[in-house]
């Protein structure tokens, strides 16, 4: 006779599959499957600073879109922390910095481009403007 | 493929439409001259391509391999990167500020005086 818990896996077999299938060794440490989106974030990440040439503004949407994904990734890690690979979790985080410096690097760069502007289109509306007539 | 790069630059926006350079200006240029082997040139043209060659190597090699600090040595990288970056423009900018005023300095003062006698 054989007992239903072994025609019906639980969570944690299901796991264990898991972990088997997508990350057969985790020097790391940790066991589990790896987390969603874990490799993009630090991918965009350390993108976003390599984009400065477009005035910063594929390096904010970069780390704008990198921060996202790594929040609703560490929102899902957060519900349950044992299911997922520890190196993946240090991948997020790792991510989630470059994120934060490059969204606030370009984000500043955008600034000083929209300040300049500003200060280089009065400059300019000025000088033709003296050369204009007065009524 | 040397050449074909060459030809193939991709213009700096920034450079183009309003004349004032980026943090990044000079990596392309930096990553020819190292393909050709002038380490030196590569380094007048923006030292900090260095740390973000090696910054992208580890990544992708972490990505293969999955080392055990891989993801601190990445923002390690990563920091140390965005920090030369900001040094070198910041220094290539004195640089060219200086050089605009030793050169300008004389003909433009004249100008003024002569200016300020006409009002």
């Amino acid at each position: 006779m054989e007992t239903p818990n072994e025609n019906l896996p639980n969570e944690q077999h299901i796991n264990q599959q898991f972990s088997q299938q997508f990350n057969p060794q985790t020097p790391g440490g940790g066991a589990g499957m790896p987390l969603p989106n874990a490799t993009a974030v630090l991918v965009l990440g350390i993108i976003s600073i390599a984009m400065c040439w477009c005035y910063g503004i594929i390096g904010l949407t970069c780390g704008i879109i990198a921060l996202v994904l790594a929040n609703k990734s560490l929102a899902i890690y957060k519900t349950n922390p044992a299911t997922f690979s520890q190196s993946s979790y240090k991948n997020l985080n790792a991510g989630r910095i470059c994120a934060i410096i490059g969204t606030i690097l370009s984000g500043l760069y955008a600034v000083f481009i929209i300040v300049y502007l500003i200060i280089f289109g009065t400059v300019m509306s000025g000088a033709l403007g003296a050369g204009f007539p007065k009524f | 493929m040397i050449h074909w790069l060459e030809q193939h630059l991709f213009p700096c926006l920034s450079v183009k439409y309003l004349g004032i350079e980026c943090p990044g200006c000079g990596m392309q240029r930096a990553f020819i001259a190292l393909l050709k082997g002038h380490l030196y040139e590569a380094w007048q043209y923006n030292p900090a391509l260095f740390p973000f060659l090696l910054t992208i190597l580890l990544l992708i090699f972490h990505l293969k391999f999955d080392f055990k600090h891989g993801a601190r040595l990445i923002v390690m990288g990563f920091v140390l990167t965005t920090s030369a970056m900001l040094i070198q423009y910041g220094v290539k900018q004195f640089r060219k500020h200086q050089m605009v005023q030793n050169q300008a300095e004389m003909p433009l003062c004249s100008d003024f005086k002569k200016e300020k006698h006409v009002f």
